[in-house]
């Protein structure tokens, strides 16, 4: 590979046969591209490979996907306990292997305790004899979704990940 | 915020990276009204990004059904976590790293209880896709179709990872950084990614071009 386009900065080509380059960045190239056979050689198949990706087109939407949404955020109240617990966890980084059983046990303790309520949702203030029935994997995930955006706070990422 | 490359202005004279700085400033105000309980700025976002999560999901999985399922989740996740949103990234990327994630999962999970996936399950699961007519006659209608069920083989048996960027940098139209965001990766991982991706789908579907 001898051609310093191709060696130092690749991804014009890329981006020139994905037709997201400058019009004035496009002609320049083109040129270049007519005379470099390495270019050449990327480009022309590259140009067709992208054409042919369009043929690949989605399906319509159903109509009924934003009810059926609401439906499910309609029943999300009752889930503000598990999001609380869960944020207790999302916290301690420490704890991400344990957190399966952590949840399992906490939710254990929930539905068995009949006690005083000192802490918790205006549901349960209402009714503090109830018996909650807290789904584990809404814990879970409701961590998940927790430390995801935890990470985007964080300052800083490693660059280093397997491909 | 990352100044986006410049572009060619619109007939208006509006560039269009003003008018996607402007889309990027508007999905991070909307969210943050939805955080403070704004309903109808979720419903302003569900309507924007709706359809191009949808598409994205359904070339990553295959399957329109759990695509629109995965969707649902994605949105979901998004609408309870609205309390402690901040607009530290650009909401597109944490949208998309949420679908992302859970298309992977898919992935995974599917492989484990089929143990190899092939086009012809993916079809057995939903209606037979049917391409639009758009005026061809029967041969053309069959070349297309040959077309794109090779395009999508050819694409789903890309790794994952692969996969995923393919599908972000071809029909999201996502930046090297934005999806580098999504993979949690750097933007040469990014660029590297793309290149062995395209290298081996130029070679795959070389009778097509």
């Amino acid at each position: 590979m001898s051609c310093p386009v191709l060696k130092e900065n690749p991804e014009m080509l890329l981006d020139y046969c994905a037709r997201k380059l400058h019009p004035g960045a496009v002609e320049v190239l083109r040129k270049h591209i007519e005379v470099c056979e390495e270019c050449h050689r990327f480009a022309v198949p590259q140009e067709q490979l992208w054409s042919a990706l369009d043929s690949w087109e989605a399906e319509p939407v159903s109509a009924d996907f934003d009810d059926c949404l609401y439906a499910r955020i309609s029943a999300e109240p009752n889930r503000s306990l598990a999001h609380r617990m869960a944020s207790v966890f999302a916290g301690c980084a420490w704890w991400k292997p344990a957190l399966p059983i952590a949840a399992t046990a906490v939710a254990a303790v929930v539905m068995f305790h009949t006690g005083d309520w000192s802490a918790g949702t205006a549901d349960i203030r209402e009714n503090p004899r109830a018996e909650y029935q807290i789904d584990v994997y809404e814990v879970e995930r409701a961590a998940e979704d927790l430390e995801m955006l935890r990470q985007f706070s964080s300052p800083a990422r490693s660059p280093s990940q397997t491909l | 915020m990352r100044a986006l490359p410049p572009q060619p202005c619109d007939v208006d004279g509006v560039s269009t990276s003003m008018i996607a700085v402007a889309a990027l400033e508007r999905d991070a105000e909307l969210m943050l009204r939805v955080r403070d309980g704004d309903s109808r700025s979720f419903a302003l976002l569900l309507e924007r990004h709706r359809t191009p999560v949808i598409h994205f999901l359904y070339r990553m999985i295959g399957n329109q059904a759990v695509a629109e399922e995965l969707a649902q989740e994605v949105f979901l996740r998004v609408y309870r976590s609205r309390g402690s949103y901040e607009p530290t990234a650009r909401f597109t990327t944490w949208l998309y790293r949420i679908a992302t994630h859970l298309a992977l999962n898919q992935i995974r999970d599917r492989r484990h209880e089929r143990g190899s996936e092939s086009l012809e399950e993916d079809r057995g699961e939903g209606p037979a896709r049917q391409l639009q007519d758009r005026g061809l006659n029967v041969e053309q209608r069959m070349l297309r179709q040959a077309r794109f069920d090779e395009v999508r083989q050819a694409i789903d048996t890309l790794p994952a990872k692969q996969k995923a960027a393919v599908l972000m940098h071809k029909y999201q139209e996502m930046e090297y950084t934005q999806i580098a965001g999504v993979l949690s990766c750097s933007e040469s991982a990014v660029k590297s990614l793309l290149f062995r991706a395209y290298e081996t789908l130029r070679s795959r579907l070389a009778h097509l071009v």
